[in-house]
């Protein structure tokens, strides 16, 4: 799944020797309906009848796609990049908005990355070099779980490694117990990371301020003892959620500041396997090369486009309807289905399908591809944008997802030379 | 073995057409053509002798200029580190030809000034299959890449060892699975600094590293004999320590005589010529003219200048330390991403203001440099795009070169110190166009080992840039009457009419 190391073999049709993947990559990766549907366990053989009726469903995509007002091209974090560069392909065609449903692009202030910027990682780094691991309300178990297994529990090389977790809640999993655990209300995340920057600027603490907001003397001390006696410092965050970005913006400017006086920084955690697929980093990077901005990208133009975060993401131009037709390629993310759920009714939805069918929303035209994690080679990147080489181990029944994106265009394209133009806007 | 190869699936598709460019003004100094009329003939995309069929298009280009298609040899125009720059000014990213514009359009740019070979001078391994997926996005442009080999983990353990064909043989593998051309070294040692948490203590070049025993010379002398041996068409590319910092031409003066008699190519060098102490803008000046001094003395050494200019751009560098200094003294927004077993990078917005003292002296200190180095097949004119500015002010920049009305005009307008300290206000060369077209053309090519591109002798690639001949330096370069690359016509009047693929350039170093 999201792990780089997964490793399996092929057996009499079922995988067999899995090793590395977690609980949730395992029912994955075996799960019967997937085999089926991957032409693992062999229904029969392809046939031209298989190719004659793809061949129709593509051209219906197509036609569907070209007469819409306004397109937008979604999905896209399950497939690998060279995918994704045919599905921009398309999106360049249509002249569709382009974005990838990530957390990062529907924020209204925009990418933290553009207001403060960013002091990140890989997260190897954070094994083999941080001595103190701060978890600033996140729980990777939830979100990556084998997080902790991998880059956490090994030991530093440079010494112990101190975790210390603050959030509202100790950690569910016992083991994690004898770490230490720092109580901060969510509301209070903002004035602790002021209060932290102030006592380690050497400004004077605003203990007025700092019983306003209840903040605990003591928790800020014991950061910022162990910041000062750490020589590297990890600051592992969740992806920022308020609106306005400021949250992740003072996560930021903490970690800024450390770096000044030591090795340090911060590993913004995505949405893990909650992504709907393991290449959301490679979706970013493709749409800012091509684009010029990792999503919400308005009009897909290659030669630089507006970028409106909040405005032109995918769950609000689904949500607001300011989109008729909706490509979707891969498997979406959960927020994506909830979006799609509640707007099928009134949206074309073509999705070209790379795994089992979702049950929360019904496209209007479903195409299925080969499967993503079982029958693609490619390439995906981690979310610290580590390549990851990812082998075919089957050879699926449906075309690769690549082979159904450029017949697509293909279609499209000749839609586009023969019809008439449509002519496009928003609605 | 060292072959320029096609990679990807997809290569140059030369036409297989002829074409005749009849009674230009040639400009083509590799071969000793310095505005004289001529023709040109091209076939599949090469320069030819002489047709012997008739051709199948033909150009009249009388009272036109010819030169060879442009190349830059230090730019940074893909990866994740430019991909960080487009993310962290995205206002210079959207529909504008600002700091850092998107694939396609940095290679429709490029070509509509007359540019047809570009290189990233500052790739990690890790990044390069990433960094070739983005290039081939890039249209038009034949490219290649310089790998940051020396933050390679196993590279550094190689040096410490002092085992050179342990070294050779990690540069080789290294260029043939990342497809480099040239192997790139920024800051030599600094990522070991950086990573170990040192800040602030900004090192000379004889400081061992933590936890090793040797220095940064250690490392530039030891690969750039390494890179001698191995024969790689472009000698080590040189990105030196204290990049920025007031005094920094000392350590300058240092990597020169490190190299004493070795091949090598100082990059930017702009940004490592500045006198004074740190934290005194007082004493910032001009180090230039013993840099120039000793520079002109060793005919192994090539440079660029990494030439400012006044407007807002990105800065983005493999020295993070670099990076972190300015980010700290400046404010700006920063992105610093380290990498797992190399080094890393450091991204921010910046600008440069002519009324500033220290972004004056800059600018001032880039000119100087141009205007001191006495042979000019041996400097490169680049900006270090976009660190000292983005690539289309090449044109503004070519006319502070060769028009030195225009130049003491412009000098008139900045920091008044600057002006009356630099020597900057005596120096009075011009370049002439043959000059020009050397220090964009023809001397780039040569020293990134480029023998088919930068001339248009016979066997060259038919990269052919066609100006309109105007007092205005700056609008004759800023708009080429026509573009061929490999004998396409890719742009006309400004506009790009065609985008073919170009090939990428890689270097497969033989190393028993």
């Amino acid at each position: 799944m999201l792990c780089e190391d997964v490793e399996f073999s092929v057996e009499n049709e079922r995988v067999v020797n899995l090793l590395h993947a977690c609980d949730v990559g395992r029912a994955s990766l075996c799960d019967p309906n997937r085999l089926l549907r991957s032409g693992v366990v062999a229904l029969e053989p392809q046939s031209s009848t298989d190719s004659s009726a793809r061949f129709r469903l593509v051209q219906e995509a197509a036609s569907l796609l070209s007469s819409a007002r306004r397109v937008l091209v979604t999905g896209i974090t399950s497939i690998t990049l060279e995918s994704q560069r045919r599905a921009s392909d398309i999106a360049e065609c249509l002249g569709a908005a382009i974005d990838a449903g990530c957390l990062d692009t529907s924020i209204i202030a925009g990418p933290t990355i553009a207001r403060i910027g960013e002091i990140t990682a890989s997260w190897e780094e954070l094994r083999d070099r941080a001595d103190l691991v701060v978890l600033w309300f996140c729980d990777p178990d939830s979100t990556h779980p084998r997080f902790f297994e991998r880059f956490i529990d090994p030991p530093c090389p440079r010494g112990s490694r101190r975790v210390l977790w603050v959030g509202t809640k100790p950690p569910v999993a016992t083991h994690r117990g004898e770490n230490t655990f720092i109580f901060v209300s969510a509301e209070n995340q903002i004035p602790m990371l002021q209060s932290l920057k102030a006592v380690l600027q050497q400004s004077p603490l605003e203990k007025d301020a700092c019983c306003r907001v209840m903040l605990d003397e003591k928790s800020i001390e014991q950061l910022c003892e162990a910041f000062q006696a750490a020589s590297c410092v990890a600051f592992v965050t969740e992806q920022a959620s308020d609106s306005i970005g400021v949250l992740a913006s003072e996560r930021v400017k903490l970690v800024r500041l450390l770096s000044h006086k030591k090795s340090a920084f911060q590993i913004p955690l995505g949405a893990g396997i909650h992504a709907g697929g393991g290449n959301a980093a490679g979706a970013q990077a493709l749409l800012t090369w091509r684009y010029g901005a990792p999503g919400a990208i308005e009009v897909a133009d290659p030669f630089g486009s507006r970028s409106s975060p909040g405005e032109s993401d995918a769950i609000r131009l689904i949500s607001r309807r300011e989109v008729d037709a909706v490509l979707l390629i891969g498997s979406p993310s959960e927020s994506l289905s909830v979006a799609l759920k509640h707007a099928t009714s009134t949206l074309r939805v073509v999705h070209l399908c790379d795994a089992p069918r979702p049950t929360a929303f019904s496209p209007t035209l479903t195409i299925d591809s080969a499967d993503s994690l079982l029958a693609t080679s490619g390439t995906l990147l981690r979310e610290d944008g580590t390549r990851v080489v990812l082998q075919a181990k089957f050879s699926s029944r449906h075309p690769t997802m690549e082979l159904l994106l450029a017949e697509l265009l293909a279609a499209i394209n000749a839609i586009n030379t023969l019809g008439p133009r449509t002519i496009r806007g928003t609605p | 073995m060292i072959l320029p190869h096609a990679t990807f699936q997809e290569s140059t598709v030369h036409p297989s057409t002829s074409i005749s460019l009849l009674g230009g003004t040639l400009y083509d100094p590799a071969n000793g053509k310095n505005g004289v009329v001529c023709d040109i003939h091209i076939r599949d995309g090469r320069i030819v002798d002489a047709l012997h069929e008739t051709p199948s298009r033909t150009l009249d280009l009388s009272g036109l200029i010819v030169m060879p298609g442009g190349v830059d040899i230090h730019s940074h125009v893909a990866g994740p580190k430019v991909c960080s720059g487009r993310r962290i000014a995205p206002d210079l990213a959207n529909n504008r030809p600002a700091a850092v514009p998107t694939a396609k359009a940095t290679g429709s740019l490029y070509a509509a000034l007359g540019y047809t070979t570009v290189f990233d001078a500052a790739v990690s391994p890790s990044a390069a299959h990433l960094v070739h997926m983005e290039l081939a996005d890039l249209p038009i442009l034949d490219k290649g890449i310089y790998l940051l080999v020396a933050d390679e983990q196993r590279v550094i353990d190689s040096l410490e060892r002092r085992n050179r064909r342990e070294t050779m043989a990690a540069i080789s593998q290294s260029l043939a699975a990342c497809r480099g051309w040239a192997v790139k070294v920024a800051n030599p040692g600094g990522c070991v600094f950086w990573k170990r948490g040192l800040r602030g203590d900004h090192h000379d070049l004889d400081s061992t590293l933590p936890g090793y025993s040797i220095s940064p010379r250690d490392i530039l002398r030891q690969l750039a004999e390494a890179i001698v041996e191995l024969g790689l068409p472009h000698p080590l590319h040189v990105h030196t320590a204290n990049l920025g910092l007031p005094g920094n031409w000392r350590t300058t003066m240092e990597t020169l005589r490190t190299f004493d008699g070795l091949r090598a190519h100082l990059a930017h060098i702009q940004f490592h010529s500045y006198t004074g102490g740190d934290c005194d803008s007082d004493t910032f000046g001009s180090g230039v003219e013993p840099l120039a001094h000793w520079f002109n003395e060793h005919s192994e050494l090539t440079l660029d200048v990494g030439q400012i200019l006044f407007g807002r751009t990105v800065a983005m560098t493999g020295d993070s330390s670099a990076a972190e200094h300015l980010a700290h003294t400046t404010g700006v927004p920063w992105r610093s991403h380290d990498e797992y077993l190399e080094g890393g990078c450091g991204i921010l917005p910046i600008e440069y203001r002519e009324k500033n003292l220290i972004h004056s002296w800059q600018w001032a200190i880039g000119l100087e440099w141009f205007l001191s180095v006495s042979d000019p097949w041996r400097i490169a004119l680049t900006t270090d795009h976009p660190n000292g500015a983005h690539f289309t002010a090449y044109p503004h920049l070519m006319r502070l070169l060769g028009d030195a009305a225009f130049r003491r005009a412009a000098v008139e307008r900045i920091h008044p110190l600057v002006r009356s300290r630099s020597p900057l206000g005596s120096l009075s060369r011009e370049y002439s166009l043959s000059e020009l077209c050397i220090i964009t053309r023809a001397a780039p090519a040569r020293i990134a080992g480029l023998k088919t591109k930068g001339h248009l002798g016979p066997g060259a690639d038919a990269d052919v840039t066609v100006y309109r001949r105007d007092a205005d330096l700056e609008r004759m370069f800023s708009l080429p009457a026509f573009v061929l690359k490999a004998g396409t016509l890719v742009v006309e009047d400004g506009h790009v009419r065609s985008y073919p693929v170009g090939q990428t350039f890689a270097c497969l170093p033989e190393c028993s």
